[in-house]
């Protein structure tokens, strides 16, 4: 199991992939293992220490930091793979918090992005039209616009924008507490993100993050987190 | 979010993005931030500098630590007697000042006047009207003054200069804020409606009320950031006017004899407010301070958008989230960092908000980080989804 040269490479989903939601793990792993990635997963993960302190938590967070890249050094992991965009930013902003003992961080769909284009993941062709939701920690936070929006492109759907998009994305109304501390204030920022998915009628909205699919869900517009939509046309 | 907001919203992005043709954002705003930063990292020598040279040239200089000291000040300044023609300013208005005074008071800024008319609360740092509609601007004017006016912004605009002009040339004394204040000694003041220019130099005293975080360096300096001031803050790519006041007015036509009171104002004062900002700076909310005021944040805001000038205290936006005192205030921002990517200094909300809720805890978060605690992760042990998705 171990490759001590090279290093493991470790697929974290986050907690609310874990625990919330264990059939976008699985999906991942699926997606991952057909992408011919060689990754290992922790028996016990630990929360990547953004929601204690975006809450202000500061020593709680840097507790859950010193555990994981504890962990992350026990098991030779040189390079986390994940799906949550929150973990993704967090994982990143290690460094700045302990100088030298970062790691590589990648997210899931520019490793996705890179298996398509290899040929090792084949999908099979579907059409329609699909709006694709920036989730606000994975954008603005982390720049990363157009990997997701390439691999839909690629599945063979055709986007269509949502007034606010990009860099000027609306958030979902689940960010940093607000959906747990004041839930009816989030709800109406959600209904203002889903006004405008429904603008562009397109037949489903796709985000890579799994709080925003949360937040997002309703009866009106169907929503899918991004491997709910990859793994149905794998091939 | 409310229709005429999401028209403001539309009008003002596409006139924002024909203002910055031409213009290299990021360069622009690399630029702003060096401004703001260099101002606040040396704000007491600054102001050292500038209340010198401000007195050199004529200026009565004040510093309130409190809005009560201002009070103090304002009434040594004005008699209860004098006639005040004011214009808008959110250091004003932070201040309480007019609540506290007697005097007649015309408010000579078109969103103010009509926001005061509609008994209503300004909406935005520089658009204060915004979320007030055409009827009901009708309806207020018909119900207080009788007056028939046509439903056009055209028509309410000339109804407004028509109130509002006589009353600035009755003054005592005119009353505005500042936009920036130069260690060299100079106050600029940015308008597009004429009444700023009207207001600080017909009357015979000119008082200023500003606050310590207004400062900058250089007069150059100041001008940039006017310059930014009038792209973001109203889409335009630079105000009809820029205020730059050094002194009262002055001659020395006669024998090269320096006499001071000529055509503009004969005194002008400016007080200067603290009101927690040094505080700010302790705390470590510095952040907040290189904030120019020009709202531009707020059109892309999610909490704003529900809540407009709720979400804030004094300040809307992020600035006002450093001086919040209310934790469920705190929790409005989901610190989606729409804010950062549109504000001319690029400021850091998440860093206000992490300090923030770390010195104002939330009693909602406790199952959280009991979990976190307990378990290492924000949900617990048990399986299933969780009634509070406390997340990223």
């Amino acid at each position: 199991m171990f490759k001590l040269f090279k290093g493991n490479t470790l697929y974290f989903p986050g907690c609310l992939t874990k625990k919330v939601y264990p059939e976008i793990e699985d999906n991942y792993k699926k997606i991952l293992e057909k992408s011919g990635i060689d990754f290992i997963m922790l028996e016990q993960q630990f929360c990547c220490g953004s929601p204690p302190l975006n809450a202000g938590y500061e020593k709680d967070f840097l507790k859950l930091a010193e555990k994981n890249l504890k962990t992350f050094e026990d098991y030779s992991i040189k390079k986390v793979i994940t799906n949550c965009p929150a973990c993704y930013g967090m994982l990143k902003e290690y460094e700045k918090h302990f100088p030298k003992r970062g790691v590589k961080v990648e997210y899931i769909t520019t490793i996705v992005l890179k298996a398509i284009k290899k040929g090792k993941l084949k999908l099979k062709k579907v059409s329609g039209r699909v709006t694709y939701h920036d989730p606000c920690h994975l954008g603005r936070y982390a720049q990363l616009y157009e990997d997701p929006r390439t691999i839909l492109k690629k599945m063979g759907y055709t986007i269509i924008e949502m007034q606010d998009h990009h860099a000027q994305s609306l958030c979902c109304g689940g960010g940093a507490g607000v959906a747990s501390n004041r839930k009816k204030l989030g709800d109406k920022m959600s209904e203002e993100r889903l006004k405008q998915a429904k603008k562009t009628r397109a037949k489903m909205l796709v985000t890579t993050c799994p709080l925003c699919t949360a937040r997002l869900d309703n009866p009106s517009v169907k929503v899918k987190e991004f491997s709910q939509a990859l793994i149905e046309v794998i091939k | 979010m409310i229709p005429e907001l999401v028209t403001a919203k539309k009008v003002y992005a596409s006139n924002k993005k024909k203002a910055l043709k031409g213009i290299d954002q990021e360069i622009f705003r690399d630029e702003l931030r060096a401004i703001r930063e260099n101002a606040i990292k040396n704000l007491e020598q600054l102001w050292k500098k500038a209340v010198k040279n401000l007195e050199s040239s004529g200026f009565q200089v004040y510093h309130a630590r409190t809005p009560a000291q201002l009070v103090k000040q304002f009434k040594k300044i004005v008699k209860p007697s004098d006639r005040i023609a004011k214009s808008k300013s959110n250091v004003i208005k932070e201040s309480g000042l007019l609540k506290k005074i007697k005097n007649k008071v015309i408010e000579t800024d078109c969103g103010d006047y009509l926001v005061g008319l509609c008994d209503e609360e300004p909406e935005h740092p520089v658009t204060p009207a915004i979320a007030i509609s055409v009827e009901r601007i009708l309806k207020k004017i018909k119900e207080k003054t009788k007056d028939e006016v046509q439903a056009t912004p055209e028509a309410i605009v000339k109804w407004v200069r028509e109130q509002i002009r006589p009353r600035i040339f009755e003054a005592d004394v005119g009353l505005t804020g500042a936009n920036a204040v130069t260690s060299e000694g100079s106050v600029f003041i940015l308008e597009n409606e004429g009444n700023i220019g009207l207001v600080s130099r017909i009357p015979e005293k000119h008082v200023i009320i500003t606050s310590l975080d207004k400062i900058v360096e250089s007069n150059e300096e100041a001008m940039k950031t006017m310059k930014a001031l009038s792209i973001y803050g109203t889409g335009s790519r630079m105000a009809s006017y820029v205020n730059v006041i050094s002194g009262p007015s002055k001659t020395a036509d006669v024998q090269k004899k320096l006499v001071t009171g000529m055509q503009g104002a004969r005194e002008v004062h400016i007080i200067i407010l603290d009101n927690g900002r040094r505080d700010l700076i302790k705390k470590g909310l510095s952040e907040a301070l290189l904030c120019l005021g020009c709202g531009s944040c707020l059109y892309y805001c999610p909490a704003y958008q529900q809540l407009l000038s709720g979400f804030g205290n004094h300040y809307i936006g992020p600035k006002g989230l450093a001086l919040e005192t209310n934790w469920k205030k705190l929790y409005s921002c989901t610190a989606c960092l729409a804010c950062k990517e549109n504000c001319p200094v690029r400021i850091d909300a998440l860093k206000i908000i992490r300090k923030k809720r770390s010195m104002l805890e939330s009693p909602k978060n406790k199952k959280m980080i009991q979990n976190i605690r307990r378990t290492g992760n924000p949900f617990g042990n048990k399986p299933g989804k969780p009634e509070e998705l406390y997340c990223c």
